[in-house]
């Protein structure tokens, strides 16, 4: 290795380095702020000590937030139905855009037209009418036919489980995939559904990442205004609602800190494992351009 | 196995009509090309057979049966694609075994039935290989394997040469020659290349513009090409035409006159056609033979020659100013503009009504 792409490398890593603190720091602060008393907490966070575990260190902070809030439970509540939405809605997507792009039928282009059009629909401008929808909808469990869904899992899950985006993403994707290979599946014998599950499924790893983590960050950071509108049970309460408990008369920052804190793990827990198909669905998707 | 008919069929896409009422009748172990240039609607032909498009109007019979509205997997053929269209995420065994394992065969006899393939196409030590790590004549080989496990009756080939370098076409046309005798199915290949279909087929059929503009074996086409299209597709180099006019017609022969040449008769039967009527000309390059100076009907000058080891091209203009080729043998010395006298064997000359 030449002195030059030494020094060029060195460069390169630098700033690197430097992109990477930019995403790690609020993290730091974060763990770091979970770990102190408020004041010090405030006082600490006009210098460099916001990033270091100095002074008065404990877990109090964790202790109160449990204390506080049924965190334990609004973890539950949120995984479970961020886990749901996110299994369903890769089935659904996936096999719904494969039925537009690899199956003949009338009225097809119309029908994803208007699919991908209702992606430029707000949530705000819908959520109105979703909420009389699903107040009026009926649900069959062990209880036998009851009507409204208001204080439920599931119309946290239902209205979530596919948008445009997750369907066009697949549709893309498909349309790149070589027909041949659907088509000599088809001759060789296999069904519509052996096609999807052992041929197209097994290749479309990137953008099965791809919508997994979109659905993921949808559903477990961003469900805030729908859950406060359907669900007054603090028992089906997600971890963002469970945020609110935190701002009552005066703002425990502390606590606040270390309630973030527990509700990332869950979210680390999942890039983990997923680190290495979103790694090559970005390179995938790098290459294709 | 089994025969197959198409009865005036017909696929349109949108408004263009790319298939324009066919006629063909297959026989039972028949091994067909379909030739013609590119953008004839060979592929959707195979495609209409394959039952990967459905067709406009007509009829396909397979085996006596009509299939039209059937799905591929009902028609009991197999096919093999221009890109292989193996399966990338499994290993050449699984892609041989698919059709079986997908049909929920027994495992033993998937096994037995893949290991005979693989045996057949020499691939053993290849069966726990990903596509990504064969070439591209060993993945050709993975589609093969992948069609005839399944004993189909018909086979369709879509140009399954046309990605292979020169040497390795030469001998994969020879092994699925081979196979064809072998297992004495009925064999369906597509090709645009003339010396595939001649070597391979049975029965050629030359189409064009979503037409068929004959059908037969090879060597009929070669010698009684039906039309200009056939005669001029099938023989390399091409065959020569000249435009002619019609100067007499009796019984046996027909006396022609052009710029060209000196008149002369071909033996023709007079049938069809007129005195005074334009026609062409048509005369192979391996038919024309040099003549002594000035005594060959076809007078001109050689603009280029080519040494192919077993024949020598070349080119020569005439005096009407025609370029016409002659394929002579190896020996022949001839440079650019040196003075050549062309003359043949008029029963091997073609006499077509249409005008170039
Ligand atoms: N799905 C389609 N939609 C519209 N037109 C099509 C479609 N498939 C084929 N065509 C048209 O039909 C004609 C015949 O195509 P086809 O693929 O059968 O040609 P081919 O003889 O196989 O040519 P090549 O030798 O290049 O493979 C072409 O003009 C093509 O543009
Ligand atoms: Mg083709």
């Amino acid at each position: 290795m030449t002195l030059e792409r030494k020094v060029r490398l060195s460069g390169l890593y630098l700033f690197l380095g430097f992109i990477a603190c930019i995403f790690v720091l609020p993290i730091v602060f974060m763990v770091m702020s979970s770990l102190k008393p408020d004041l010090q907490l405030l006082s600490d966070s006009s210098s460099m000590r916001a990033f270091l575990p100095v002074g008065d260190i404990g877990v109090d902070n964790y202790r109160d937030a449990f204390s506080r809030a049924p965190v334990g439970l609004f973890i539950f509540n949120s995984v479970f139905i961020t886990a749901t939405t996110l299994l369903l809605s890769l089935f659904l997507a996936s096999i719904a855009a494969f039925s537009f792009v690899f199956i003949e039928w009338r009225g097809k282009a119309v029908v994803l037209a208007i699919i991908i059009a209702t992606y430029i629909l707000p949530f705000e401008t819908v959520a109105v009418p979703l909420l009389l929808l699903v107040n009026n909808l009926p649900w069959l469990s062990t209880e036998g036919v009851t009507w409204g869904w208001l204080n439920s899992y599931q119309v946290q899950i239902v209205p979530w489980i596919i948008r445009a985006l997750e369907i066009f993403l697949f549709v893309q994707y498909f349309r790149d995939l070589p027909r041949d290979l659907v088509e000599s599946a088809r001759v060789e014998g296999a069904s519509w559904f052996q096609i999807y599950r052992r041929v197209v499924m097994p290749l479309s790893g990137p953008v099965i990442a791809t919508v997994a983590i979109l659905k993921f960050l949808e559903m477990y950071n961003n469900q805030f205004i729908w859950p406060i509108m359907v669900v007054q049970e603090e028992g089906l309460r997600p971890i963002m609602v469970g945020l609110l408990y935190f701002f009552q008369l005066n703002t425990a920052w502390g606590e606040i800190m270390a309630y973030l804190t527990i509700i990332t793990v869950p979210v680390l827990a999942f890039y983990l494992m997923l680190q290495r198909a979103f790694i090559a669905s970005i390179a995938s998707t790098g290459v294709k351009g | 196995m089994a025969g197959i008919q198409l009865s005036n069929l017909r696929k349109q896409f949108g408004t263009v009509e790319v298939i324009r009422g066919v006629d063909i009748d297959i026989r039972d172990g028949e091994f067909v090309v379909f030739v013609g240039p590119s953008g004839c609607g060979k592929s959707t032909l195979l495609r209409l057979i394959a039952g990967l498009e459905d067709i406009t109007s007509g009829e396909i019979r397979i085996d006596g049966r009509v299939v039209n509205d059937l799905e591929p997997k009902e028609r009991g053929i197999a096919m093999v694609f221009q890109s292989y269209a193996i399966f990338p995420h499994m290993t050449v065994r699984e892609n041989i075994a698919f059709g079986l394992t997908i049909r929920r065969e027994n495992r033993k006899a998937v096994e037995q039935k893949v290991a005979e393939a693989a045996r057949m196409l020499q691939m053993e030590n290849l069966l726990d290989r990903r596509p990504s790590q064969l070439s591209g004549g060993q993945r050709q080989r993975v589609a093969i394997g992948r069609a005839i496990v399944r004993d189909p009756s018909v086979f369709l080939f879509d140009e399954p040469l046309s990605n292979l370098d020169a040497a390795l076409r030469m001998s994969t046309r020879q092994e699925i020659a081979a196979l064809h005798s072998q297992l004495k199915t009925t064999m369906i290949y597509v090709t645009h290349d003339q010396v595939e279909a001649m070597t391979l087929a049975d029965k050629i059929v030359v189409l064009r513009d979503g037409e068929v503009m004959q059908a037969g074996e090879p060597m009929h086409l070669y010698h009684q090409p039906a039309n200009l299209f056939v005669a001029g597709f099938l023989g390399a180099p091409s065959m020569n035409f000249i435009s002619v006019t019609v100067a007499a017609v009796d019984a046996s022969t027909v006396r022609i006159s052009a710029p060209a040449i000196d008149g002369f008769a071909v033996e023709k039967s007079g049938h069809g056609f007129t005195a005074g009527q334009q026609a062409t000309l048509g005369i192979r390059p391996q038919q024309l033979r040099l003549a002594p100076k000035g005594t060959g009907p076809l007078n001109g000058r050689v603009v280029l020659t080519e040494r192919l080891g077993s024949e020598t091209i070349v080119d020569v203009r005439l005096n009407s100013s025609d370029i016409i080729v002659a394929a002579l043998p190896e020996d022949t010395i001839l440079h650019p503009g040196d003075a050549v006298s062309l003359g043949f064997d008029r029963a091997h000359a073609h006499l077509f009504e249409e005008t170039l």
